[in-house]
């Protein structure tokens, strides 16, 4: 029972416990035990130890069989490692126990797994190694320290070192470490405060070495007993570290100097860390920034934006590293140019992480470049576009650049010339004549010289140039270059040969002209002159007084005036300008033309005249002869039937001749108060305007048209126009010579003419009309008629053969019946007018109305009559009768079924004619349907059974035949007014 | 039993149109003649047949000479009546003139108008009439 209790209790223990026998067989052991060392058998009972274990230390073996023999042992923790290879820190007691009889019966093991626990501190302690550190502890009642062996290592003393505190304490180095120290100590021990710092200690070797040193403290009734830490060199750390920051200080000294400005983006985050500097550059706060890639965006100048971001793009997918320039646009509206350049950070997969980069300001350089840029494009456009000739020449000579308008001056191609020097083409004997000057440059006594020199042109002549040479110098002063400025004087050199000419040739010239010069010496009284005057006077050569000759030579009637004129050109100074005849000594009158001025002294006094004269005997005889043509040709503008003006180039009269003037009806005064414009029909203006144009831009010198004018009297003129354009002696347009017929008689007969073709013709078509009126009509019956004739042959029936007989009658008597009218008509259309008288309109008027009065009175209408009794028209009694009786019977046979017939008869008289107005209030003529045939034959408008169409034809073609008119206004149901108009009586 | 349901007579004329429906009636042209003494009345006539359900005519006899409204300008009214159905009417002018501005004319009407024929029609003429409709 008690075994049995025991092992419950065995078996509950939280430890690994077994009871073995003397044989090492498990008698019983707790659950724990099975967890631990046997997980794999679940009953071990009666199971020999070595066979339920796994693999077992030996140590363990024997202590289990010392422990048989009565000898107790204790492992406190021993590192084994197994046959298996397992390595396991065991930690055991063994006892033996004992029967009633004191007789060892077996053994009692306490075996534990401790592996877990102490790989845990082997790992620290390795890793307190690695890591350098060491420890420490301070046993303040004893005052005794203690020194891990790393900590001995760290201050590089024996293993066997003892420290106590002032000696700890003392490796600190002096000064700030050691200082900062003992204070945290002090701290510490009074307040319980830890510390941490890092200091820097004087190992026992002497060197200096930056630790780690963390401290604590504990308390024990309010008094410090102990205090311990740690220590840990971290020298290389440390001073990586301070070379970190030394580095990183320089350059943010540098950077801050150069305004440069250092920026990292963390791709993956989006996230951009800008320096200070970068805000500068950016212009904007640091509170402002969102510390995004967007912000930087933000602030680049949006034309350089897009270009930016690709560059940025590129950079990250590793196309090329980022190194650009672009603007940046300040919040302020400043635009900056900055440089920048960056280096990206790629991780093992050459995934691009990070990008860090520099941002400088280079606007000033920008603008200094541009500057720069402008001011050598500015010398280099002036130097281009020059007018002077301008070169770049070097010391010996050689062309380093020439501009065009050089190039031009010598005629060289830029090419050529560069290829020379310019003492290729400088003319030998002024070569010599620039070297003393180009010395003195070269020693540097002067900047600059001028001289004149020739050059030779491509060609071969010579040009003259003024030559203007500056010297450019280096920066150290010695000389880079020459300037020279050519300035091309050849056209200067040309007019003073010119002038030179020009003298030689006024000589010979007036020689050829015939002018005589003569130079009157008053003081003298000597006339000096040149060969010609003595030919033109027939002076002697050898003559002693050229003056007295010369007078003498005046004719006698000229003599007087030309001395007094003389006089005042002496005396008053007024110019000489005489015209004189001389007579030659045989007789021969030739006449002069002299000029003359006065020369005066520095008093004012005329001391002699010099003068021009010539022989203008032909000029006087051309002159003549042309006075006397313009006068016969004034004689003929003047008498010519034809009209003739001279009109100005601006369309004024100059001249008007009597035959325009008549033509027109103007007087000559008037006339010359008008522009041809006023007068002219306006519709020829346009086609006159056109032809003058054309004489005036000389494409053609004359023209010939037919144009109307208006007369005084408001008609039109026709005329025939003949334009001459007339020239002045230099060849110039001066005037131009209208020529005007008047042709108005002549158009005049051709509209009659026309007018009379006119009527030819529509009498004519009115013949043609009847012809084809009368055929048709002719045609009808002459069908009906055979039509029948042919049913009556091959009719049986009597009574259809009656009928047919009847209709053979009808057709018959409508033949006649149209027979008749053109009876009519034809008789109206044969000499009507031979039979013409004049008649009382009013008597015929009247006689009609009497003898239809039955008819008036049965239809109970109404006349009115206003007729004049004067009015008598020139017209064929017959006819009248005739016409007046139609439109009566018409008036009654259309009236309105709803009126009284009223019928208005009135005339009056206009200029030749008299115009009748037969007026009715019947039913009227649609005359919009029916207006063109209300005169036509065989037309009928009305569904009345006596129209026939024939009435008014016959009407009309009397009331023609008279030379008369007919026309007539009608609204339907209203009534109609017929209109005619005779020749008066 | 005629060979056309109906046709048309515009003439002036009585004896024309004697002369006509008797030719007609001879070669059996046709089983209903309507007659109309100028365009006017042919016009009216017209109008009201086409807007009553009977019968429009297959052919117009037209004469150009008459009173009131002439041939002419009975086309031209006839043109714009609007009726689909006369649009296949056929229009033959019969006229006794030999006026070439009268032919000249036809042609401007030559949409409607089929043929012209001189008077006096002819049982041939008539013959021609069916054979171009039956075409």
């Amino acid at each position: 029972m008690e075994t049995l209790s025991i092992n419950f209790l065995i078996k509950d223990s939280p430890t690994a416990v077994a009871i073995l026998d003397n044989d090492l067989n498990f008698i019983s052991h707790s659950d724990e035990w099975l967890r631990q060392f046997c997980p794999n058998s679940p009953k071990i009972v009666g199971v020999k130890f070595t066979d339920a274990l796994a693999a077992i230390p030996s140590q363990l073996l024997i202590d289990l069989e010392n422990s048989l023999l009565d000898k107790k042992s204790v492992n406190l923790g021993t590192k084994f490692i197994l046959n298996n290879h397992r390595t396991v820190w065991l930690k055991w007691r063994i006892k033996a126990w004992k029967t009633p009889n004191d007789e060892v019966g077996g053994a009692i093991i306490i075996l534990e797994d401790i592996t877990e626990e102490q790989r845990e501190k082997e790992l620290l302690l390795k890793a307190e190694v690695v890591a350098r550190i060491g420890g420490w502890e301070v046993d303040l009642l004893k005052n005794e320290v203690y020194w891990s062996a790393m900590t001995r290592k760290i201050h590089e003393v024996s293993a066997d070192y003892k420290p106590d505190l002032d000696e700890g304490i003392n490796f600190y180095k002096e000064g700030d470490s050691r200082e900062k120290i003992m204070a945290l100590v002090n701290q510490a021990l009074s307040q319980g405060k830890p510390w941490d710092t890092e200091l820097i200690i004087v190992t026992a070797k002497k060197r200096e070495v930056w630790v780690r040193t963390k401290g604590e403290v504990e308390f024990r009734n309010g008094k410090c007993v102990r205090m311990f830490g740690t220590f840990q060199d971290i020298d290389e750390k440390k001073k990586a570290e301070l070379k970190y920051e030394e580095i990183a200080e320089r350059l943010k000294i540098a950077t801050n100097t150069a305004n440069i400005g250092i920026w990292e983006y963390d791709i993956t985050s989006n996230a951009l860390l800008w320096d200070a500097n970068m805000y500068k550059l950016y212009g904007v706060n640091k509170k402002d920034f969102s510390g995004e890639y967007e912000a930087w965006e933000a602030g680049v100048h949006p034309e350089d934006k897009e270009r930016g971001s690709a560059e940025i793009a590129q950079a990250i997918s590793g196309e090329k590293e980022f190194d650009t320039e672009f603007r940046v646009l300040w919040p302020n509206g400043a635009v900056r140019n900055i440089r920048a350049i960056a280096r990206t950070e790629r991780d093992s997969n050459g995934n691009a992480i990070k990008m860090i980069g520099t941002n400088w300001d280079i606007t000033e350089l920008k603008r200094t470049k541009l500057k720069l840029e402008l001011s050598k494009a500015s010398f280099e456009e002036t130097f281009l576009n020059s007018a002077t000739g301008m070169a770049l020449v070097s010391l010996d000579g050689k062309w380093i650049k020439v501009n065009k308008r050089l190039c031009e001056s010598l005629g060289y191609s830029e090419q050529e010339l560069l290829s020379s020097t310019f003492q290729d083409i400088t003319h030998p004997d002024d070569l010599k004549q620039g070297l003393p000057f180009l010395e003195e440059v070269i020693a540097g006594k002067r900047e600059s010289y001028q001289l004149e020199k020739r050059y030779y042109h491509k060609n071969g002549h010579l040009s003259y140039a003024l030559v203007t040479v500056n010297v450019i110098r280096n920066i150290d002063g010695s000389i880079s270059h020459l300037i020279s400025q050519i300035l091309d004087i050849t056209s200067r050199k040309e007019a003073e040969h010119e002038l030179r000419e020009t003298a030689e040739r006024l000589k010979v010239a007036t020689q050829a002209a015939s002018i005589g010069i003569w130079d009157y010496r008053i003081a003298e009284n000597v006339v000096i002159c040149n060969e010609n005057m003595y030919t033109m006077y027939d002076i002697p050569r050898d003559a002693s007084d050229l003056l007295d000759a010369w007078m003498k030579r005046i004719h006698p009637d000229d003599a007087e005036r030309v001395a007094e004129e003389l006089k005042n050109t002496i005396e008053e100074k007024l110019p000489f300008n005489s015209q004189f005849r001389g007579v030659r000594p045989n007789g021969d009158i030739v006449h002069f033309v002299a000029f003359g001025e006065a020369q005066t002294d520095k008093d004012g006094k005329t001391f002699k005249i010099i003068g021009a004269n010539w022989d203008i005997t032909e000029l006087r005889k051309m002159r003549l002869k042309l006075e006397r043509s313009q006068e016969s040709f004034n004689l003929t503008f003047q008498n010519s039937v034809a009209g003739m003006a001279l009109v100005g180039l601006d369309g004024k009269w100059i001249s008007v001749n009597k035959g325009i003037c008549d033509s027109f009806g103007y007087t000559r005064e008037e006339l010359l108060d008008l522009t041809w414009q006023e007068i002219t029909h306006p519709e020829d203006l346009d086609n006159d305007l056109e032809l003058v144009q054309q004489v005036l831009d000389e494409q053609i010198s004359t023209y010939q048209l037919e144009k109307r004018f208006y007369h005084k009297k408001g008609h039109i003129i026709y005329t025939l126009l003949t334009v001459t354009a007339a020239r002045d002696e230099d060849g110039n347009l001066s005037h131009l010579i209208s020529q005007l017929l008047d042709i108005t008689s002549r158009i005049e007969a051709e509209k009659r003419l026309r007018t009379l073709v006119e009527v030819t013709k529509a009498q004519n078509d009115s013949l043609l009309n009847f012809a084809h009126i009368v055929s048709h009509n002719l045609r009808s019956h002459s069908t009906n008629l055979s039509m029948l004739t042919k049913f009556l042959k091959d009719e049986e029936s009597a009574e259809e053969r009656e009928n047919l007989n009847t209709m053979l009658i009808n057709a018959t008597s409508s033949l006649s019946e149209t027979i008749q009218h053109l009876n009519d008509v034809v008789q109206v259309r044969t000499g009507a007018l031979e039979k013409m008288q004049s008649i009382s309109l009013l008597n015929t008027v009247h006689n009609i109305e009497k003898s239809i009065e039955g008819l008036l009175k049965e239809k109970s209408a109404i006349t009115k009559l206003s007729i004049q009794k004067s009015h008598f028209v020139m017209a064929v009694p017959a006819y009248l009768e005739s016409i007046i009786l139609n439109l009566y019977t018409n008036s009654l046979k259309y009236c309105s079924p709803e009126r009284k017939p009223v019928i208005t008869v009135s005339s009056s008289s206009k200029k030749n004619y008299i115009q009748i107005e037969f007026k009715d209030n019947g039913q009227g003529i649609d005359l919009e349907r029916h207006g063109n045939k209300v005169f036509g034959m065989y037309k009928t408008f009305h569904a009345h059974k006596e129209a026939k169409g024939i009435g008014l034809f016959i009407t009309k073609n009397q009331i023609e035949s008279m030379n008369g008119k007919i026309w007539l206004e009608s609204k339907v149901d209203n009534g109609t007014t017929f209109f005619i108009k005779l020749k008066k009586g | 039993m005629g060979r056309i349901e109906s046709c048309c007579i515009i003439d002036d004329d009585p004896i024309f149109i004697y002369g006509t429906k008797r030719i007609m009636k001879e070669i059996e042209f046709c089983e209903n003649i309507i007659v109309f003494n100028n365009g006017q009345e042919a016009l009216d006539g017209i109008m009201e047949i086409s807007q009553s359900a009977s019968e429009i005519p297959q052919v117009i006899f037209l004469d150009l000479n008459m009173p009131i409204m002439n041939g002419w300008e009975f086309l031209d009214e006839f043109i714009k009546i609007p009726n689909s159905n006369l649009e296949k009417t056929i229009v033959y002018i019969i006229s006794s003139s030999v006026d070439p501005r009268d032919l000249e004319k036809v042609k401007d009407y030559k949409q409607r108008v089929n043929n012209y024929i001189l008077k006096p029609i002819t049982p041939n003429d008539l013959e021609s009439v069916l054979g171009a409709l039956t075409v």
